[in-house]
């Protein structure tokens, strides 16, 4: 799942789709995976903002990011990238 | 599960973060390069999470910026582990010496056991292992597994072959006993004739010897037929006689009325399959039960590839029939009669054959006896005294 703002650094993104190169690596946009509905990965985050067992709050580049659910965990917060896990019902770009 | 395992070995502390915003600290730890992991939500105000016991000490400098109470809940790891038995130096060296005996002892035999005597005595090869060098205690690395059997052979008798294995502690000795070869009998030796099986006397001619049954007479294996030692004057000679007995032999079988053949029943079905890399993808089948014939169409398309392209042409087949009662009945008399024969020695004459049936609910079987007429005699030396 990838997001963007067309309006933003025209020449980087045409590059990027003439390409076909990863939108992280020029244009420093996330990448969101998610697996099921039980694990989701973040990567190239700007700091997480909120975070409790049924809501996380993420920033990056192109806006925040909101993850809702149940026994959410976030199994692990590293350097630009972050792994959450529990069960999760919806996610929403704000 | 790896990186849980990792951080095991390193260890780490789990923590109880309070605050208004308990986020904002793991958010600053995360930008001050702390590792932090398992962040939990425990209520309003209060996370729990993993981060190594460096990582801790450097948290708590960043507690009064975020506004926040920090305090461990649990210590888990390795060092913590090894920290723990610090405090506990005997049971520390307890370990270690239970691992340095374990190690020590399993480098040692210490369980014997002989297999396969039958006629020999176990303790023979025992003491013909001390001999060698070998007994309970003894270290493995020592013991010059290569021949060993050989050399044990030498020190024994009465054994044909000895192997030597080494399972774990245990010293496997396997023994295979001479076969002594049948005495032979030369024409002067003094022998009785006795029976070599369960028969009916048929005939008995004798030439030499006393007769000790008569025709129609029920004989058991060993049973002495024809007598070396003259009666008249206690004489002993070479018993001769022509004697041939009538021996039975039984074959039971037992064959079902149901059996399977596969007929096509004419319907075909058309069908691609896609093999890459050991994988194999098809058209699913119309049929439940049929037989393929395939054909191949493309192999790699003429490259290295590991791909195969077949055509299959599947016959849709129909099984179970019913046997009927007289070929029912002829399979189970041959087959019984088969199981009988296959006893019989090949000097042996049939004279009679008789089948039995009893149906049971699925099938029948059958008992063939078979009588035949053979000889049964042997010469056995007469005993001393």
């Amino acid at each position: 799942m990838k997001a963007a703002r067309k309006s933003e650094k025209p020449i980087r993104r045409g590059l990027t789709e003439a390409l076909d190169l990863p939108a992280d690596v020029l244009l420093d946009e996330p990448t969101v995976s998610v697996e099921g509905k039980r694990r989701l990965t973040v990567d190239n985050h700007k700091g997480v903002e909120e975070f409790d067992g049924e809501k996380l709050t993420v920033k990056t580049s192109i806006g925040a990011l909101r993850v809702s659910g149940s026994s959410l965990v976030l199994e692990d917060l590293g350097c630009g990238s972050l792994l959450l896990t529990g069960t999760i019902r919806s996610i929403e770009w704000m | 599960m790896a990186l849980s395992l990792w951080y095991s070995l390193r260890g780490y502390v789990k923590i109880q973060v309070k605050g208004s915003a308990p986020i904002r600290l793991i958010e600053l730890a995360r930008e001050n390069g702390i590792p932090v992991r398992g962040i939990q939500s425990e209520g309003p105000g209060v996370l729990t999470a993993c981060v190594t016991p460096k990582g801790f000490c450097m948290l708590r400098s960043l507690n009064r910026k975020a506004k926040c109470s920090v305090r461990i809940v649990q210590k888990s790891g390795l060092p913590f582990l090894l920290a723990g038995l610090r405090a506990r130096p005997m049971l520390l060296w307890g370990g270690v010496a239970a691992l340095a005996a374990l190690y020590l002892l399993s480098g040692r035999i210490w369980r014997i056991d002989v297999s396969g005597c039958l006629h020999t005595d176990e303790a023979q090869v025992i003491e013909a292992l001390r001999q060698e060098g070998v007994t309970e205690g003894t270290p493995i690395r020592a013991i010059d597994h290569s021949g060993l059997g050989n050399r044990l052979i030498l020190r024994t008798k009465g054994l044909a072959w000895i192997g030597v294995t080494i399972e774990g502690t245990r010293l496997l000795v396997e023994v295979v006993e001479e076969t002594p070869p049948p005495e032979a009998l030369d024409d002067e030796t003094p022998a009785d004739i006795v029976a070599t099986k369960k028969a009916m006397i048929a005939s008995i001619f004798v030439y030499e010897g006393v007769a000790q049954v008569k025709e129609g007479q029920t004989v058991q294996p060993g049973q002495v037929l024809v007598s070396g030692i003259l009666p008249h004057d206690g004489r002993r000679v070479r018993a001769r006689a022509d004697i041939a007995g009538r021996v039975w032999y039984t074959g039971k079988a037992y064959v079902s009325e149901k059996t399977f053949e596969f007929v096509r029943t004419g319907r075909v079905q058309e069908a691609l399959a896609i093999e890459i890399a050991g994988m194999e993808a098809a058209e699913p089948a119309d049929f439940e039960l049929y037989d393929t014939e395939r054909t191949v169409t493309c192999d790699g398309f003429g490259f290295f590839l590991p791909m195969t392209v077949s055509r299959e042409i599947r016959y849709e087949i129909r099984s179970t029939a019913v046997r009927r009662e007289e070929e029912l009945m002829r399979l189970a008399r041959e087959a019984s009669f088969h199981k009988a024969t296959a006893q019989i020695p090949t000097d042996a004459r049939i004279v009679a054959t008789e089948t039995t049936y009893q149906r049971t609910e699925n099938g029948v079987i059958a008992i063939t006896v078979v009588e035949t007429s053979e000889n049964i005699a042997a010469a056995s030396p007469i005993p001393a005294g």
